[in-house]
């Protein structure tokens, strides 16, 4: 077993977790995760994607050549090889998205899909579908002397007085050209099975829990000005919404109550903002000025 | 399940907000969980002012005449017809009951 330390738990982990930190072994573990066998889903079970079906009992993701990966009480994950024995290149992608998205699900917390960072007044998150350039701006406003909170998945616990994240990944994930315009004789390691992504691991890395300073939304528009615009708790709410973390799995685990609450939570007590930038083009240093002018 | 020619609301039936919903107040717009299908809806200022007014049962005529007293309308005639679209679409929807 290993030790690792990622939103704010303690996880003992039999497979190494290259993303996440090392851990404090004079604490009990919150998480663990192991190989061996795994109970089937039961009938009740919902075929939430062609890979996930989800029930009160847990998750099971079903990976390309078969390994099976189950999540459930929020402390619990579980990896079952195909019968080939070999471990599936999609094991690593998995576990670190839809694996510790759900089992941050089954503990209260409000995945989000997206990148953050650190500021002197609370975390900054920067959401936004795929492809938005999330990443590639969380690594710029790291590069400007902001500690990294996460890649990919920001875990919000709204749960408190204020709502607050934990730091997370310590690497991100950035696609190839995306490096090269930072850092062209890099020497990163590919992510398995992800297009063209590459692992960037940062010293600049957040420690402790912080409440939640701003969230803004990346959204591409046809010809739009690279711009940021505050939006209001309705329209929050509904953003935020489309930015929660596999969504579809908080529903078929029965945990749809629970993301209101802390989605109209997070939209009443955090400003919100939409960063519009064009489709066409290269807008990158656009959109990291205008982020940092407005976090200055 | 009911029909849109059943659920139509007449103007002196009973309604109140249905034990299948959890709303919130988001800075004057009302944002609504449907919890038995999980859906969201988002109210605008208009129509959560009359989800407001919804607090307690009462005949569509008392929230007819409570809309008016907030809006104060140059036509209470039209604004009941819309009032009545509105609450019907409501039922339909699951987050109010006719008791």
């Amino acid at each position: 077993m290993k030790r690792y330390r990622g939103f704010g738990l303690e996880i003992d982990s039999e497979l190494d977790l290259p993303a996440f930190v090392g851990g404090d072994l004079t604490k009990p573990a919150d998480v663990v995760i192991s190989l061996g066998p795994i109970a089937p889903p039961n009938r009740s079970a919902t075929a939430v994607t062609r890979w996930a079906r989800a029930s009160a009992s847990g998750v099971w993701l079903t990976l390309d050549d078969g390994e099976l990966i189950h999540i459930r009480n929020g402390n619990e994950i579980t990896i079952q090889p195909s019968s080939r024995g070999s471990e599936s290149t999609q094991r690593q992608v998995f576990l670190m998205a839809s694996g510790f998205g759900t089992l941050l699900q089954q503990r209260g917390f409000l995945p989000l899909h997206g990148g953050a960072v650190a500021t002197p007044s609370g975390m900054v998150g920067i959401l936004g579908v795929s492809g938005a350039g999330k990443s590639t701006t969380t690594h710029a406003l790291v590069r400007h002397g902001f500690p990294l909170v996460t890649d990919d998945i920001l875990a919000v616990d709204a749960s408190g007085a204020r709502p607050c994240a934990h730091p997370a990944y310590a690497a991100l994930k950035l696609c190839g050209d995306a490096i090269e315009r930072f850092d062209p004789d890099h020497d990163f390691e590919p992510v398995r099975s992800a297009n063209d992504k590459y692992r960037v691991p940062t010293e600049m890395f957040a420690t402790g829990e912080s409440t939640l300073r701003a969230l803004y939304v990346i959204r591409r528009r046809p010809n739009a000005e690279v711009s940021i615009r505050p939006v209001k708790p309705s329209g929050a709410f509904r953003l935020l919404d489309r930015e929660t973390f596999r969504r579809e799995l908080l529903a078929a685990q029965g945990f749809r109550a629970a993301a209101f609450a802390s989605l109209t939570e997070v939209a009443r007590s955090v400003p919100v903002y939409v960063l519009n930038r064009p489709i066409e083009g290269s807008s990158h240093v656009a959109v990291e000025q205008a982020m940092l002018d407005h976090l200055n | 399940m009911a029909t849109e020619q059943q659920l139509t609301l007449s103007n002196s039936e009973m309604i109140c907000r249905s034990d299948d919903q959890v709303s919130v107040d988001l800075d004057g717009e009302t944002v609504l969980l449907h919890t038995e299908t999980g859906r969201y809806f988002t109210m605008n200022e208009v129509a959560s002012a009359v989800w407001n007014l919804l607090v307690h049962p009462m005949s569509t005529a008392d929230l007819l005449d409570g809309v008016k007293a907030e809006f104060d309308p140059p036509e209470a005639g039209d604004m009941s017809e819309d009032l009545l679209r509105f609450l019907t679409r409501l039922v339909t929807i699951g987050v109010l009951s006719r008791s």
